[in-house]
């Protein structure tokens, strides 16, 4: 009995330390516009000799080891001896053991220590670099000094907006969506194309930036990418740009995936758990599978390029960008882009060119043979992304999300840190020239007359491109603040949308909101899937969009109007207790697919939870204000209630689709949450820490602070009823749920819960010709393989930490490879880890 | 007066021992080996300890004779079961089988008189 309540309590634990997605919106930044391209310490270097790797120089905090028992490793075996934040440089032999660590402690650094900590206010050295930095960048101009200027003033100063008389302007779509797209193509002359963005020469981009008349050549002469690629394709986050996390690949089969064996893996000695000087990481990249090598990024903001075959080290590159949470509670990174000539040109170098994004927005630029610089890139290999950050500049534009590139354009978004301010920097996404880093063009989120006021409606998860269709599809994110809305009562039609714009002038095609007036950190927050479906006999361009709500919304991508009805619902309107709100009347409900969970009304409380409590679920759950999906934040009692929030419903691993069987899969999380609001002046008496999309956040700037906490007795247990996450297939031809079962094991202090109570996920799957579903993404750092029709579990394995991106699924010389990255994130489990796993057949 | 105990073969409390202790191998195992799962938790801590409780049980059945420390290894057995069993580790949990088969011999085997000094 005893053991028994010990691993129930392990659950409970586990899932207390479980929040939520939105990882890119954490922690504080100074908001000094870094414009220094070059590195803070010296020129990032390449190592194209594996054997010299160990001499790499060492990262400002770190300490430089390629030895199996580095010091990372050692913090990670011995827990709280608080030495072991190193930083590792590449440690490639094939199979280095490496203690998992299960650190019972929870490494994220508090968002509150961080408001304090020097990264954000003290006049650090990295900070001096950075301000130094933006004195010297050319067409910075004005821009970068009202950045200073702003990032300057203390942002509590901001007086909430006291609008109250816009909720007419609310967008309300019909079933049709076709009031979505009017509306949206209405407000792109505002909030579309963004006019404020400035290029290095000062020039005002638009849709039609400076070369877009060269660009639009040069992708034109491209053969467009097909949404299902000829050739068996992983060249990108989600493998191919329609993110369907597909591959034709049928030499692992349900019958022989049972053989499946770890053929080689790879620690990159990227990782810390938080215990000494670095913050921990959070590393969910995924492989890229492209010039006959595996590309994959590091937290320490490194590129390795491996052997497919042998994962020795081929090349690698060191950005020696500064390991500081700047925008983050930790050091986080999802991989990184490729793009080659459409001809490459024998004997020159950057025809092919390998990206990574830093934490202090630049964007480096590497040849894909070498992984030498390209010198035309940016400055010198490396573009400063944080020129374009000229309003509400609080903190750098992080590059955590590897940019999406398709034909002659690398796009990206980018994180910050809309849990602390109200005024944040305005959503924007950038594409710019593969080769140069020139700007072609940009897309803003907001209305150009309110992007003072509030910020953020950013891109920070990957994004989806129909290359024959000519348009990107962008995940947009809430408004700042997060959880009250009363600086931005104005229509922002593009904020928590899908927007679709297009690929060559970034004009806005169309846009369906799905979220209205989004209070509650709903952030879209996965590339949505482009997929051809057949519905009723007719052949449909569809998109799938997966939420943290765990609605499932699917339109058709070349028009944004409904596949399946999406209906305008009355939702809960407020309590009267939030100053200056102003609540969207309706909100969009999906009717096909179901929702992935039942958020009508409260959770079932779990009985075990309850009594151990005594009773404490069933007192929490009374206190809690519920009326229904979109409750809107409270200042009363316990809070408001949600079901999900910002821990998802689905993360950013998204759907994924198997275009024969039009079958769609995705992962899904059931974890129950409440908000509060607390007056400023009551905010500031009983602020307390914050983790990872949990805990306590200023909202500096609005009247309200508030918290976000886990629904859970006083011992930690969850006082929802399980199953905590689930797999889940739909029948894309109708809609309809094929199967779904719980997905993986809760795990706390080691101990597993039973699978039939599932774990909360973050990750997403893969899926192949063969017939099978790949995954991680739970708590147990297991990864899996089942069998896509019928959902059995037929093949495991262990992996360091918790896998919380997509597998890659790849071919090399003729043999089928899975590789998983088991990179952990503290949302999760406080578990780290540096391993690339691949697995295949026997030979 | 000299003062006379009963006391079992040793038999079943050496294989309880011996379980304890391959169990508590078994935990250290998988506490210091990679990718085991539970790699550095302090569930494979608690039940390496515990398994180890379970030996010293043993031990100090075979030493004292008191139906106490029979019962409480009975009870760090199961326990010790349980955990393993959370701990997927699946060989600590036959470890603890055997000690319960030692649990039963002890119980059945032949009792011997000692005598011990007077007090």
């Amino acid at each position: 009995m005893m053991t028994s309540r010990l691993s129930i309590l392990a659950l409970a634990a586990a899932l207390a330390v479980h929040a939520g997605p939105a990882p890119l919106l954490a922690q504080t930044s100074d908001g000094e516009t870094e414009t220094d391209a070059g590195p803070e310490s010296g020129q990032p270097g390449t190592q194209s000799d594996p054997a010299e790797t160990e001499a790499v120089p060492e990262p400002e905090t770190g300490s430089a080891t390629g030895a199996d028992e580095g010091p990372a490793r050692d913090a990670l075996t011995e827990e709280g001896s608080g030495d072991g934040s190193g930083s590792t440089p590449t440690e490639s032999d094939a199979s280095p053991e490496t203690d998992a660590s299960d650190a019972e402690t929870d490494a994220s650094p508090e968002a509150e220590g961080a408001d304090s900590d020097g990264a954000m206010t003290e006049e650090g050295p990295a900070r001096d670099a950075l301000t130094e930095g933006e004195t010297s960048e050319p067409g910075s101009g004005a821009s970068g000094d009202a950045a200073d200027e702003a990032a300057s003033e203390p942002a509590a100063e901001t007086e909430p907006s006291d609008t109250q008389d816009t909720q007419a302007d609310q967008p309300t779509e019909d079933a049709t969506g076709q009031d979505a797209a009017e509306q949206s193509n209405a407000t792109a002359a505002d909030s579309g194309t963004q006019e404020t963005a400035s290029d290095p020469s000062g020039d005002e981009a638009s849709a039609a930036g400076t070369s877009d008349g060269e660009q639009a050549a040069q992708a034109q002469a491209r053969a467009p990418v097909p949404l299902v690629p000829d050739t068996p394709t992983w060249n990108t986050f989600h493998g191919q740009l329609s993110a369907q996390k597909y591959s034709p690949l049928t030499e692992i089969t349900p019958d022989n995936v049972g053989d499946l064996e770890k053929v080689w893996e790879v620690h990159t000695g990227d990782v810390s758990d938080g215990s000494g000087d670095l913050p921990t990481t959070v590393w969910s990249a995924t492989p890229v599978y492209a010039n006959g090598l595996l590309y994959i990024g590091t937290p320490f903001y490194r590129v390795l390029a491996l052997d497919p075959a042998t994962g020795e080290e081929v090349w690698s590159f060191d950005s020696e960008s500064r390991l500081e949470a700047l925008t983050q509670p930790a050091l986080k990174n999802r991989g990184v882009a490729y793009w080659e000539a459409e001809n490459p040109v024998e004997g020159e170098t950057c025809q092919k060119i390998v990206y990574l994004g830093t934490m202090d927005a630049r964007l480096f630029a590497m040849d894909a043979d070498t992984g030498e610089l390209c010198s035309d890139f940016g400055d010198n290999g490396a573009l400063n992304v944080n020129q374009w950050n000229d309003t509400n500049n609080k903190w750098p534009f992080s590059l955590l999300q590897p940019p999406t590139v398709a034909g002659n354009h690398v796009i990206m978004g980018w994180a910050g840190n809309d849990w602390k301010f109200a005024e944040a920097p305005p959503g924007s996404v950038f594409s710019v020239d593969p080769q140069t880093g020139e700007l072609q063009w940009a897309v803003e989120t907001l209305p150009e007359d309110i992007r003072q006021q509030t910020g953020t409606a950013n891109v920070w998860t990957a994004m989806s491109v129909d290359e024959e269709l000519g348009m990107v599809y962008l995940p947009v994110a809430s408004p700042s603040p997060n959880y009250w809305g009363g600086n931005r009562t104005e229509d922002i039609p593009l904020a928590t949308s899908t927007t679709a714009v297009d690929l060559e002038t970034g004009e806005v095609e169309w846009s369906r909101q799905w979220v209205h007036h989004d209070i509650w950190d709903y952030d879209i927050n996965s590339a949505p899937t482009l997929m051809d479906i057949t519905v009723d006999g007719e052949e449909i361009p569809a998109l799938i969009q997966a939420t943290k709500m765990g609605f499932l919304f699917v339109v058709n991508r070349e028009t944004g109007e409904d596949v399946w009805p999406i209906e305008e619902r009355p939702v809960p309107q407020g309590d009267g207790t939030v100053e200056g709100e102003v609540y969207s009347e309706t909100q969009p409900f999906p009717t096909k697919p179901a929702p992935l969970l039942d958020q009508a009304e409260k959770a079932d409380i779990w009985w075990i939870a309850d009594a151990i409590g005594f009773g404490q679920c069933s007192r929490l759950f009374d206190d809690l204000w519920y009326e229904g999906m979109y409750t809107p934040p409270t200042t009363e009692g316990e809070g408001v209630y949600t079901f999900p929030d910002s821990s998802g419903g689905v993360q950013w691993g998204g759907v994924a689709f198997d275009p024969e069987s039009q079958t769609a899969i995705v992962n899904t999380s059931h974890i129950t949450q409440y908000i509060q609001l607390y007056a400023r002046e009551e905010y500031d008496e009983i602020q307390g820490g914050s983790g990872n999309e949990s805990g306590y956040y200023p909202q500096i700037g609005s009247p309200y602070g508030m918290s976000l906490k886990v629904a859970m007795n006083w011992l930690g247990m969850p006082c929802w009823k399980p199953p905590y996450g689930e797999l889940v297939s739909i029948d894309m031809k109708t809609g309809d749920v094929n199967w779904r079962k719980p997905l993986g094991s809760s795990q706390k202090f080691g101990f597993y819960m039973p699978e039939s109570m599932g774990s909360p996920t973050i990750g997403g799957p893969a899926v192949t010709a063969g017939g099978l579903i790949f995954i991680g993404s739970t708590m147990d750092a297991k990864v899996r393989a089942f069998d896509i029709e019928t959902g059995e579990e037929l093949w495991e394995d262990t992996v360091e930490a918790p896998s919380v991106s997509n597998p890659a699924v790849y071919e090399h010389d003729g043999k089928q490879y899975v590789a998983f990255i088991g990179g952990g994130n503290t949302i999760l489990k406080p578990q780290v880890g540096d391993q690339v796993a691949v697995y295949a057949l026997p030979d | 007066m000299p003062h006379t105990r009963k006391r079992r073969s040793p038999l079943g409390a050496t294989l309880i021992a011996l379980a304890g202790l391959a169990g508590a191998a078994i935990a250290f195992y998988l506490y210091i080996t990679p990718l085991t799962g539970v790699t550095g938790t302090i569930g494979a801590l608690i039940v390496l300890v515990a398994s180890l409780l379970v030996a010293l049980g043993a031990v100090l059945m075979m030493a004292t004779g008191h139906r106490v420390w029979r019962w409480l290894t009975v009870l760090g057995i199961l326990g010790t079961a349980l955990a393993a069993f959370f701990l997927h580790g699946w060989w600590i949990i036959v470890a603890m089988a055997v000690a319960l088969v030692g649990v039963v011999l002890d119980g059945i085997g032949p009792v011997r008189k000692t005598e011990g000094a007077a007090a």
